[in-house]
C-alpha cells in the first residue's frame, strides 16, 4: 500500500466517524425532541402556574396599595363626616394604630405579679 | 289538687307581697324623708330592664324575741345583677322599709352570695346601704353575718372593684363594710356613718354634737376622708357611680375601658406657656393645668373636699383612663401633709391594682411642717406615698411644673421611685430644699460676715436659684427625661403612654408588703 492510499484510507475512516457521531447526535436530538413533546403540557402547567403566582403577588401588591389609599379616603371621610367639616379642610399627616388593649407583653407581667401576691 | 295556673297565681302573689317591701305606709314614710326605697334606687341605678333578683324568697330563721312570727320581705336587702352601660355589675340595696334594714344572718347570707357571685364572675359590686344596723334579735348570728361580709370585702379587694352607696343610716360595725371597699359614696342629709351615734357619744364623752355634724356627707367628705364623693341629692349620686365605673375595669386581670376621642392627642395648648406664674411665690389652679391638657377637659375628681392640696382623680388621654395625682399651689402651697400623704397612696394602690396608668403633676414646696403633722405622724403617713408609688407597675408619668424640694421631690412619683417618664417645664425648680432654706444654710457665714446682710442674703438666694432651683441640674442627671415647652405637654404625655402601653414589670414574689399602714 502506498503512502497515498493509507492517506486516502484513513481520510474516509475519519469521514465515516464523523458522519457516524453527528447521525447519533442527531438521533439523540431527535429524542430528546420526542420527550420534549412528551412532557410539553405539564412544563406549561407549571409555566402557568408561576405566571399565576407572579400575576397574583402583583395584584396583592397592587390591591395593598390601593387598600392603602382607600383606607385614607374612608378614614378622612368619617373623620369628616364625624366633625361636619368639609374633607377639603382636613389633611391627614399620619395614620397610626393605637393600643386599644394592653399587649400580651405587658398582660404577662400583671398576670405574674398577681401571682405571686396574696 | 292545684293546677299548675293556681301554683303560678300563688307564686305570682307571693312575689307581689315581697316587692311590695314593708308596705305601702312604709314606703310613703321613706318618700317622706326624701328617700327612695330600694327597688327604685336600683331601677334607677341600674340599665333599664337588666336587672334580676335572686333570692326573693330566703327568710330569717330567728325564733327569739317573737321574731318567728315577723315576716321580713326579701329578708331587708334586695340582691341581683343587672348592667351599668352594658357591663355586669352585682348589687344589693337594703330595704329601710323592713324592719328598718336591719342586717341578720340570712340578710347577711344574701349580700355574701352576691358578693361571692361578683369575684367569680369578675364584675364590680356596688352596696346600696340604708340600714338601722345589725338585727339585736338574732344577737351574734348577726354579728357572724358583719363578719362574713368583712371578709369578703377583703378578699375581693384588688381583684373586683367595691363601690358603697351610704342612702341612710349605716352605724356600729355596718360602717367597717364600706370602709373596706374601694369608694364610698354619701348624699347630703340622709347620709349617716358613725360608729357611736350622738347619744352614746354625749353619755360617754358628754361632748354634744348632731348626727349631721357627726357623721353626715360634708363630716365624712370633708374632715375624715372616710368617703369620696358627696351629692345633693340620689339621682345625682347615681350618676357618679356611672361616671366612675366609666373609667374602671371590671376586674383586675382587664384593661379599663377605652373611650375613642376626638380630642387630638398631639394638640398643643398654647395656655400652658402662662399658666404658671413668674413669681414662684404665687398660686396657680393646678386643676387649670389639668383640664387643659386631659381629653376634652373631663377630669373626674375623687375626695374633692379632703386635703384640697393634692387633687386626685380620673380622666383620659388619647382614650386611655388615667388616675391623676397632682399637688395644689392654691391650698397649702401644695405641701404634702398626712390627710394629702393617706389620699394619694390609696388612690396610687387603687390605680394600681387595676391597671390604669398614673400621671402626676408634681408642684410642691415639701412637707408641711408643724407639730400636729409630726405628732400626728406624717414620718408614717409619708412614707405611705412612697411605698405605693415604688410598689405601682402600671405605667407611671411625672410632669414637675414648678417646685420639687427635698423629700417631697422624691415622693411625687419621681424617676427615683420608679417613674417611667419624667417631664419638667421650664419653670420647674429641682433641688433639695427651697432656695430661701438653701442660701440661710450655704452662706450662713458669708451673710453673717457681711456689712448687708440683707441685700447679701438676697443676693445669694437669687445666685442660688439661678444656678440650681432650675431643671437642668437634674436633667444633666438623666433624673429627668426631656424639659418640655409647657404647650406641648399632652403630646408628650399621650406619646409616652401609648410607647407604655406595653410596660412590662415584675416584682418580687411575696406573700405581701407591710405597708406603714
Amino acid at each position: 500500500m502506498t503512502t497515498i492510499q493509507v492517506f486516502q484510507e484513513s481520510l474516509k475512516t475519519s469521514l465515516f466517524g464523523m458522519c457516524l457521531v453527528l447521525g447519533t447526535l442527531y438521533i439523540l436530538s431527535l429524542i430528546l425532541e420526542l420527550m420534549r413533546l412528551v412532557f410539553e403540557p405539564k412544563t406549561n402547567v407549571k409555566k402557568n402556574e408561576t405566571a399565576l403566582k407572579e400575576q397574583t403577588l402583583e395584584q396583592i401588591q397592587t390591591v395593598d396599595t390601593t387598600d392603602d389609599t382607600e383606607l385614607i379616603a374612608v378614614i378622612t371621610a368619617a373623620i369628616a363626616e364625624y366633625l361636619q367639616t368639609p374633607i377639603s379642610t382636613l389633611k391627614i399627616g399620619a395614620i397610626r394604630q393605637i393600643h386599644e388593649k394592653t399587649p400580651i407583653w405587658g398582660i404577662e407581667s400583671r398576670i405574674y405579679n398577681i401571682n405571686n401576691k396574696f | 289538687m292545684e293546677t299548675i295556673e293556681t301554683k303560678i297565681k300563688i307564686l305570682e302573689q307571693k312575689r307581689k307581697t315581697i316587692e311590695m317591701g314593708g308596705g305601702e305606709k312604709r314606703i310613703q314614710k321613706q318618700h317622706e324623708s326624701g328617700k327612695l326605697t330600694a327597688r327604685e334606687r336600683i331601677e334607677k341605678l341600674l340599665d333599664k330592664d337588666s336587672f334580676i333578683e335572686i333570692d326573693a324568697f330566703v327568710e330569717h330563721r330567728s325564733n327569739q324575741f317573737g321574731m318567728q312570727e315577723t315576716k321580713v320581705p326579701s329578708e331587708g336587702v334586695i340582691t341581683g345583677y343587672g348592667t351599668i352601660d352594658g357591663r355586669l355589675v352585682f348589687i344589693f340595696a337594703q330595704d329601710f322599709t323592713t324592719i328598718g334594714g336591719s342586717l341578720g344572718e340570712m340578710h347577711a347570707a344574701k349580700i355574701c352570695k352576691v358578693m361571692d357571685m361578683a369575684a367569680k364572675m369578675g364584675a364590680p359590686f356596688i352596696g346600696l346601704n340604708d340600714s338601722g344596723g345589725a338585727r339585736i334579735q338574732e344577737g351574734v348570728d348577726a354579728l357572724k353575718g358583719f363578719g362574713d361580709i368583712f371578709y369578703r370585702n377583703t378578699l375581693s379587694s384588688g381583684v373586683i372593684p367595691q363601690l358603697s352607696v351610704i342612702l341612710g343610716p349605716c352605724a356600729g360595725g355596718a360602717v367597717y363594710s364600706p370602709a373596706l371597699t374601694d369608694f364610698v359614696f354619701m348624699v347630703s342629709g340622709i347620709s349617716k356613718m358613725f360608729i357611736t351615734g350622738p347619744q352614746v357619744i354625749k353619755a360617754v364623752t358628754g361632748e354634744e354634737v348632731s348626727d349631721e355634724e357627726l357623721g353626715g356627707a360634708a363630716a365624712h367628705n370633708q374632715r375624715s376622708g372616710v368617703a369620696h364623693f358627696i351629692s345633693q341629692n340620689e339621682q345625682e349620686c347615681f350618676d357618679q357611680i356611672k361616671k366612675l365605673l366609666s373609667y374602671i375595669p371590671s376586674n383586675n386581670l382587664e384593661d379599663p375601658p377605652y373611650k375613642p376621642t376626638t380630642d387630638n392627642p398631639t394638640r398643643t395648648v398654647p395656655e400652658l406657656d402662662t399658666i404658671v406664674p413668674a413669681d414662684p411665690n404665687k398660686p396657680y389652679d393646678i386643676k387649670d393645668v389639668i383640664k387643659h391638657i386631659v381629653d376634652d377637659a373631663d377630669f373626674f375628681e375623687v375626695q374633692p373636699l379632703y386635703a384640697p392640696n393634692l387633687i386626685i382623680g380620673f380622666a383620659r388621654l388619647a382614650g386611655h383612663s388615667v388616675g391623676i395625682l397632682a399637688n395644689q399651689p392654691k391650698h397649702l402651697a401644695g405641701c404634702l401633709d398626712i390627710n394629702a400623704s393617706d389620699k394619694a397612696a390609696r388612690f396610687i394602690r387603687f390605680c394600681d391594682a387595676f391597671n390604669i396608668p398614673l400621671v402626676t403633676f408634681t408642684d410642691t414646696p415639701g412637707y408641711l411642717p408643724g407639730v400636729n403633722q409630726e405628732h400626728g405622724g406624717i414620718i408614717r403617713h409619708g412614707a405611705k406615698l412612697l411605698y405605693a408609688y415604688s410598689e405601682a407597675t402600671v405605667p407611671k408619668l411625672t410632669v414637675i411644673t414648678r417646685k420639687a424640694y427635698g423629700g417631697a421631690y422624691i415622693a411625687m412619683c419621681s424617676r427615683h421611685l420608679g417613674a417611667d417618664q419624667v417631664f419638667a417645664w421650664p419653670t420647674a425648680e429641682i433641688a433639695v430644699m427651697g432656695p430661701d432654706g438653701a442660701a440661710n444654710i450655704i452662706f450662713k457665714k458669708e451673710i453673717e460676715a457681711s456689712e448687708d446682710p440683707i441685700n447679701i442674703r438676697k443676693q445669694k438666694i437669687e445666685e442660688y436659684r439661678d444656678n440650681f432651683a432650675n431643671p437642668y441640674q437634674a436633667a444633666a442627671r438623666g433624673y429627668i427625661d426631656d424639659i418640655i415647652v409647657p404647650s406641648t405637654t399632652r403630646a408628650k404625655l399621650t406619646s409616652a403612654l401609648e410607647m407604655l402601653m406595653s410596660k412590662s414589670e415584675k416584682r418580687p414574689a411575696k406573700k405581701h408588703g407591710n405597708i406603714p399602714v
